[in-house]
């Protein structure tokens, strides 16, 4: 990696972030399917009354996973804006010194 | 009691942007603090909400133009504050009213669409056929 082309410093934590992020949300995502749909379909319900109910709130779904997926690239793009912020922080001694 | 000025922006996923913003009458004399902190509980996490629902003007980047894959269907909220400048909203509302409008499409639910099912696409005209009364989305389903 070249540390003098500042896109080099903040792309591969960008990348990072984004992963950290992903893996957050299957995890918040997971609980919140749970708490949604556990009480309608009932803990003791079979394979096929689970698909059923879940084809019953297809629409449903589909919004939900809209929203997610549309709700991750204004993310993307706050937190390469806080990347940058924190970047030119943490350089920032530096710039002192040269001036 | 100055009026309250709401600012908002879209950010698409490169972090390109483009602001709005819109100055309500405040004859409840209310705090611009305490609105912007009324509003955050009543959007989307960061702020998120969709322009139409709560009658701001959109200001997409790619209104009128080509759609990239960074865009969205979100504005974001910027901030509040008291201002002396006199209220632009096109709809007249104070800003009491418009955190009741707020919290309203909240209860309902924010709709997030796909840009590419704009109006005047096919996919839209597809949509529009097939009312959403007639799909079975209750459960809370706005929520989600």
């Amino acid at each position: 990696m070249d540390p003098t082309n500042f896109s080099n410093l903040v792309e591969p934590v960008q990348v990072d972030a984004f992963e950290a992020y992903l893996a957050a949300e299957q995890i918040a995502g997971s609980r919140a399917l749970a708490d949604v749909f556990l009480p309608v379909i009932g803990e003791q319900a079979n394979a096929a009354q689970m698909v059923g109910i879940l084809g019953q709130y297809f629409y449903a779904l589909d919004r939900f996973f809209l929203g997610l997926t549309q709700g991750r690239r204004p993310r993307a793009g706050k937190v390469f804006e806080m990347l940058i912020r924190a970047r030119i922080y943490l350089t920032r001694p530096r710039y002192f010194c040269i001036i | 009691m100055d009026n309250v000025e709401f600012t908002y922006l879209y950010r698409d996923g490169g972090n390109y942007k483009k602001w709005g913003r819109v100055v309500f009458s405040n004859p409840d004399r209310l705090d611009s603090d305490s609105v912007e902190k009324d509003l955050r509980l009543a959007l989307l996490q960061d702020g998120l909400f969709i322009a139409s629902q709560i009658r701001v003007p959109e200001v997409f980047l790619y209104a009128g133009g080509e759609f990239s894959f960074d865009d969205h269907c979100y504005h974001e909220l910027d901030g509040t504050r008291q201002t002396p400048e006199a209220a632009t909203d096109a709809h007249g509302r104070s800003i009491s009213e418009f955190l009741v409008e707020a919290n309203r499409e909240a209860a309902v639910g924010w709709r997030a669409f796909d840009p590419y099912d704009s109006e005047g696409s096919i996919s839209s005209y597809l949509t529009s056929l097939f009312s959403p009364a007639t799909r079975p989305t209750t459960l809370g389903s706005d929520k989600l």
